[in-house]
């Protein structure tokens, strides 16, 4: 208990001193206004909009989408990884393209997917499920690929369907992989929503951002970060807590 | 003691008809390795008869759990035979049962569950299955666990149901892959008594994997000995220690002559 | 034969999707907005490599990545090595360091570009800060879990903390450190492109985003296979020099999932 009084203590300092600087550097004089405002005026955009509701049909365009494309990228993810598993022939014939793939920079083609489903949420959805996808795709395969081979030789001998072996062993052994690649995917899910966003939207978290930029608004820009940080904890938040309750036989 | 091959009776009397028998004859497999093939086993012949117990005794290494996947049709032979009550083994068979050396129970389901994880992959009865599911643990002592989830189990706990599970479908042949050598040693003996009862009181052909003499002496009715890769039999012996057998029995001194026999076979292993 | 079905397997399903790419335009008769002809394609990419177009922008994209990456990389290895070695910079700067890794970074693009202004700088700013939090996680976990048995065995040789650090302390990490480095070789990329998206003036990123809007698909897909080029090169060379350094440490085999 005494290291953690003293970490929150140290850290506590830091960040004080962090603030008091920004407050003293604005106050002298030696950032202009417009690059950095005083805490004082980012407070009050926090409060306009989040308090008074400005930013809350943005707030609620993001999640939404970033939901939507999490869920639908991640469900195919698993059941890609589902059918790679029931099916391991697949596994040479995807799994090397999808490992390259890895290395490329998949928001590239968010303009492209503008370009084709245009400024509404679909392109927001359709990017971030694509990003949501490979680190469950990936999981998956791992994880269903990765059951205990004396489960698998059990149900063998007893004569057990792929489909069967499939629900009940594999699965359940590629849930604290699938979990763990869940808070991966938030975060992506979230930056593939922003970066659609930052290129053409109406509304949305990413467009307060870029709008306010032209706008010299940072107060606002700052404000509209800091809900997206939030977002993106209270995703892993929610993330650690399902895996607490359903995966509850892992010891971390 | 006589070094004797084969001399026990093809069923043993008051075995129940439930019960296997077990052939092999001239197994030979060979695998693949990233340095060459690597031959396991090589002609390798024994019989387990109805209701008997026979322990395969041999140091590590020597194909031993490769044995226990011909013998479940897990693996197939690259020559040899093996039948199970006189039908070939072609595959996976409903009439075995494994216990592996960890006890690899499903840990996202409780004890209850686990046991009748082999009924339901064969689609069987699960309502009955569930009722001699509990008798079984009644017999181990683990009913009042039925419901608790394996990582609240200790070992030895997670062990015994793991035998009930293979237990669970009333297989004929139980095959047993070591099953004790993840357990501390007071553990061990515990559960060699237990195994002891267990048997009796089913009556199943069993088919022991082991690397400890006093445990094969204590448990079977014939040991066979296996040599170092390749594997073959060295030597059958026959236990003809009255049962039940008891901890005590272990100090007599016909057990310390059958063992020391057997320790010497080895003896001989590590010279050749 | 199942070993030589293996390697081969991936450029059968790249095949594949060539012929149904091929199909989709030449037999089911996709509209070109959609989906360009191969033939098309190959050739406008071919013209954009000899007129040296795409060669200037990749170089612009792979520079600000490459200047971001070193910075990023270096300021995580020594917040990490100065995290590790003290408690009072661990108890001050973890909280703050997690509060920054809760940002993502992308969302910071703009800002930037207001802050640092046109031109590759702004570039540069966004995938240094996108390169800290993996080596500086990866490289914190290695420093710590040096063995501590080798450290004090040299501390009674009378070696001083320099020379531990050296021989000791970074050999030991250097495999989590790697680790660290290659997952921030793709986010340094990403950062790169991103920015380029939200304000560039030259880049794969600005060239993809101007055919984007004039639906000059071909380009987009030229584009895009050379930065996908980029990217896989990048990580196999950070591979190999893994190889070369750590050369101790077998393969981990596993797969970082990337955006």
């Amino acid at each position: 208990m005494k290291e953690a009084w003293k970490t929150a203590l140290a850290s506590t300092a830091t960040l004080a001193a962090l603030v008091l600087l920004w407050a003293w550097a604005v106050h002298a004089g030696a950032l202009d206004r417009s690059v950095l405002p005083p805490p004082q005026e980012v407070a009050a955009a926090m409060k306009a909009g989040l308090v008074d509701g400005t930013l809350h049909p943005h707030i609620l365009a993001t999640g939404r989408a970033a939901l939507a494309g999490l869920a639908i990228g991640v469900g195919l993810g698993v059941a890609a990884g589902a059918l790679i598993a029931l099916v391991p022939l697949l596994e040479a014939f995807l799994l090397p393209l999808v490992t390259a793939v890895q290395s490329v920079p998949k928001v590239a083609l968010a303009p492209l997917i503008v370009a084709y489903l245009g400024f509404g949420a679909a392109s927001k959805v359709f990017t971030a499920a694509m990003l949501a996808f490979f680190p469950a795709f990936i999981a998956a395969v791992a994880g269903l690929r990765g059951a205990d081979r004396s489960h698998l030789d059990l149900l063998r001998v007893c004569g057990a369907s792929a489909l069967h072996t499939l629900w009940n062993v594999r699965l359940p052994a590629a849930a604290p992989y699938l979990l763990a690649s869940l808070q991966v995917a938030v975060v992506f899910s979230l930056i593939g929503v922003v970066v659609s966003e930052f290129i053409a939207a109406t509304e949305g978290l990413g467009y307060v951002i870029k709008a306010r930029s032209q706008e010299l608004d940072v107060s606002m820009m700052f404000a509209a970060i800091v809900v997206l940080c939030a977002m993106g904890v209270a995703g892993g938040l929610l993330v650690r807590i399902a895996q607490r309750r359903l995966v509850f036989w892992v010891r971390s | 003691m006589r070094a004797a091959s084969g001399g026990l009776p093809a069923t043993l009397p008051g075995a129940p008809p439930r019960a296997a028998s077990l052939s092999v004859r001239g197994l030979d497999l060979t695998y693949a390795s990233s340095r060459g093939p690597v031959q396991a086993l090589q002609r390798l012949s024994f019989e387990v008869p109805r209701g008997a117990f026979v322990s395969v005794l041999g140091p590590s290494g020597c194909g031993k759990s490769t044995l226990l996947k011909l013998a479940s049709g897990l693996l197939r032979p690259g020559a040899g035979q093996i039948e199970l009550s006189g039908s070939p083994v072609t595959g996976p068979r409903r009439e075995v049962g494994i216990v592996f050396q960890q006890p690899t129970l499903l840990p996202w389901k409780n004890v209850l569950e686990n046991v009748l994880v082999p009924v339901r992959a064969m689609r069987g009865d699960v309502p009955a299955a569930r009722e001699r599911a509990l008798a079984l643990l009644r017999m181990v002592k683990l009913d009042a666990f039925a419901r608790h989830h394996p990582h609240e189990l200790s070992g030895g706990m997670q062990q015994r149901v793991g035998i009930v599970r293979a237990l669970v479908h009333d297989p004929a042949l139980l095959l047993m892959d070591e099953p004790f050598a993840a357990l501390d040693a007071m553990t061990r003996e515990n559960m060699m008594v237990e195994l002891q009862r267990i048997w009796s009181t089913t009556g199943k052909s069993v088919l022991f994997i082991t690397h400890s003499i006093p445990e094969a002496v204590f448990l079977s009715d014939c040991v066979v000995v296996l040599s170092p890769r390749p594997g073959r039999v060295l030597q059958t012996m026959e236990i003809d220690l009255p049962r039940p057998r008891s901890l005590e029995t272990m100090g007599s001194p016909r057990f310390a002559a059958l063992a020391g026999a057997l320790r010497g076979t080895f003896a001989r292993m590590e010279e050749a | 034969m199942r070993g030589l079905l293996r390697p081969i397997a991936p450029f059968v399903t790249l095949a594949a999707v060539l012929l149904a790419w091929l199909l989709a335009v030449r037999v089911f008769g996709a509209p070109p907005m959609l989906l360009p002809d191969p033939a098309d394609t190959a050739r406008s990419f071919r013209a954009a490599l000899r007129s040296g177009e795409l060669a200037t922008d990749a170089l612009a994209t792979v520079a600000s990545a490459a200047a971001g990456y070193a910075i990023g990389c270096s300021f995580a290895f020594a917040l990490a090595a100065c995290m590790a070695l003290s408690r009072t910079a661990e108890r001050m700067l973890m909280v703050p360091v997690m509060a920054f890794q809760s940002i993502p970074k992308v969302a910071l693009a703009p800002l930037i570009y207001l802050w640092v202004g046109f031109g590759a700088r702004s570039s540069v700013t966004l995938v240094a800060l996108a390169c800290i939090y993996p080596v500086f996680a990866n490289g914190f976990t290695g420093f710590r879990a040096v063995d501590q048995n080798l450290v004090d065995l040299l501390r009674s040789a009378g070696a001083g903390p320099g020379r531990i650090f050296w021989s000791v302390r970074l050999p030991a990490a250097a495999p989590q450190l790697f680790v660290g480095l290659e997952v921030s070789v793709v986010f340094a990329l990403l950062a790169a492109v991103v920015m380029e998206l939200v304000a560039g003036e030259r880049g794969l990123g600005v060239r993809i985003q101007s055919a984007s809007a004039t639906l000059d698909v071909a380009t987009v897909f030229g584009a895009l296979a050379v930065l996908a080029a980029i990217g896989i090169l990048a990580s196999a060379l950070l591979r190999a020099v893994r190889r070369r350094l750590v050369f101790w440490q077998r393969d981990t085999g596993g797969v970082e999932a990337t955006a």
